[in-house]
């Protein structure tokens, strides 16, 4: 996979993201998207204890909850990067929480949605180039640097 | 990190305080989510004190309601069990305590929360040094005085608001909570009696004269002013935010959104006494079949007491409870347990049917591995 390091946090490049929320999308062939959280939103949220999503079926829209996360006495919301109806949840997380500080591009994704307006809101997000760019810029102004549990992906 | 949050004008804008002095234990939880839930970007920077005038229990976000309280004990003390909206794990809240909940916009506070919490922290910490007690930052998110606790906290992203929750305890009453906690026996109920005695304080056992409620407020206000560098000003809710507190109500109290929660591993039972003590209980089960059940305590990386069940044959018999104090100070670390244990077992010719060495080293692991990302 194309990716890029910025302050050791990894940016995929043929994700979709939602700088904003730290969230990110996958396309997927039978016309439903992945998300999760970006390397950025689980260093910053630290070594994670529980997750919670909303259930099968559930329709969100853009900006809405679609999980809640827990990491140190501090419980947030992992907001969707579109509006659709939930189709599947990531079971392993009910196993293995942590998946998700390891392995946030794959194995520790959030969520499948079926988009309701996926060419509009797709195009709101950024992809590659403009996807690094955008998250250089807010990782220098944050003064992030990402941490890696033991038995993160490793990019390199 | 600029916690000087500006208005248009480029003036520091001021905190609004609201200090509601005695509130239900009801009204305790829903005005701060309810203050979050009714912010928008116009709402000032809020802190509210208040004190629950009846005793109740107070569940995270995502914690297993069944799994870690004894809810048959709670109804037929007639305990009311509240779910919170922060994280962190089950407590009991009572009139002892003086709660500061914190409904800011994220741009008010650092950007990580780690550094929040050590902001958060800080006029508590000023506050109980004001009064002489020696309290000091326990990173991550504690306040310790001499090795124990004295401040719980929490956190949460809520609408437009990010909250911070702590409290000042002036008594605690160890006992009730040793009892409204879902432990296995007596024996675990007695190990955390004493562990929540000997590892949290109260104002009441480290000072001679105990500060009113009135005095520590006050003095907590002057605090927060300097930490936040910012004034602070007494003011109301609105009646938007009166609304949004009282529509809370009805889901605080609602038995779904109680007994909610995420799974657990119950052969995994973790109490946190503070962020340096734990207590733990696990099971394993070797591939001979033979069970292993430990209830542990840790202290930092080490073991710090340990009781060990199950139906291990232990030969020599009344050597198992040596083992048990040899096992005190260990790390509980892969080489370090594998090591001391095989010591044990040639200097004393122990002998385990269908208990390897390696059986002992993977059930205190699992601790570990289980549980452990925040505790080592």
């Amino acid at each position: 996979m194309a990716h890029e390091f910025i302050n050791k946090c990894v940016v995929i490049k043929d994700l979709h993201y939602s700088v904003k929320d730290n969230t990110w999308v996958r396309v997927n062939e039978d016309g439903t998207v992945t998300i999760g959280m970006t390397d950025i939103a689980q260093s910053l949220a630290g070594p994670i204890l529980h997750a919670k999503s909303k259930k099968i079926g559930v329709v969100r829209k853009k900006g809405r909850p679609i999980a809640t996360v827990e990491s140190g006495k501090w419980v947030g919301p992992v907001k969707s990067p579109i509006t659709g109806e939930i189709v599947a949840v990531n079971e392993a997380l009910l196993e293995d929480v942590k998946v998700i500080n390891r392995s946030p591009y794959q194995d520790g994704w959030i969520v499948k949605m079926k988009p309701s307006d996926m060419e509009v809101e797709m195009a709101e997000l950024l992809t590659g180039d403009d996807a690094v760019d955008a998250y250089r810029a807010k990782i220098e102004e944050d003064g992030v640097t990402c941490t890696h549990i033991e038995g993160s992906d490793e990019y390199e | 990190m600029e916690n000087k949050e500006k208005n248009e004008a480029g003036k520091v804008s001021p905190i609004r305080l609201i200090d509601t002095g005695d509130v239900s234990y009801l009204r305790s939880q829903t005005i701060y989510h309810g203050l979050a839930y009714a912010k928008t970007p116009d709402t000032p920077d809020t802190i509210v004190l208040n004190r629950p005038v009846d005793p109740y229990v107070c569940i995270g976000y995502h914690g297993v309601l069944h799994t870690e309280v004894d809810v048959a004990y709670c109804n037929a003390t007639g305990l009311p069990i509240l779910r919170r909206e922060t994280g962190g794990g089950t407590v009991y809240l009572d009139e002892d305590q003086l709660f500061s909940q914190w409904i800011f916009a994220a741009e008010s506070l650092p950007f990580r929360n780690d550094q929040r919490f050590i902001l958060f922290t800080k006029p508590l910490i000023a506050t109980y040094q004001y009064f002489d007690i020696d309290a000091y930052a326990f990173p991550p998110n504690d306040v310790h005085v001499k090795g124990k606790k004295i401040v719980g906290t929490g956190a949460a992203t809520i609408g437009m608001a990010e909250v911070m929750t702590g409290n000042f305890l002036f008594d605690f009453d160890y006992s009730i909570m040793s009892k409204i906690l879902n432990l296995p026996d007596d024996n675990y109920r007695k190990l955390t009696y004493e562990s929540l005695s000997d590892y949290m304080t109260t104002i009441r056992r480290e000072v001679d004269e105990v500060p009113s409620m009135e005095r520590l407020k006050s003095i907590y206000i002057e605090a927060c002013g300097r930490c936040l560098d910012r004034p602070i000003i007494r003011g109301r809710m609105t009646a938007e935010e009166l609304k949004s507190i009282q529509d809370l109500d009805k889901k605080f109290l609602d038995k779904e959104w109680i007994y909610d929660g995420s799974t657990s591993d119950r052969k995994n039972r973790l109490v946190k006494i503070n962020a340096n003590v734990w207590l733990f209980e696990t099971s394993n089960v070797t591939k001979t079949g033979v069970i292993i059940q430990i209830l542990m305590r840790t202290k930092g990386k080490l073991i710090n007491d340990i009781s060990i069940s199950g139906n291990v044959l232990f030969n020599p018999t009344h050597k198992l409870e040596a083992f048990e104090k040899y096992l005190v100070n260990i790390e509980i670390e892969k080489q370090s347990l594998t090591e001391a244990i095989e010591v044990f077992y040639q200097l004393h010719g122990i002998e385990t049917q269908g208990v390897e060495v390696e059986d002992w080293v993977q059930t205190i692991m699992r601790i570990r591995e289980k549980n452990a990302i925040t505790v080592f």
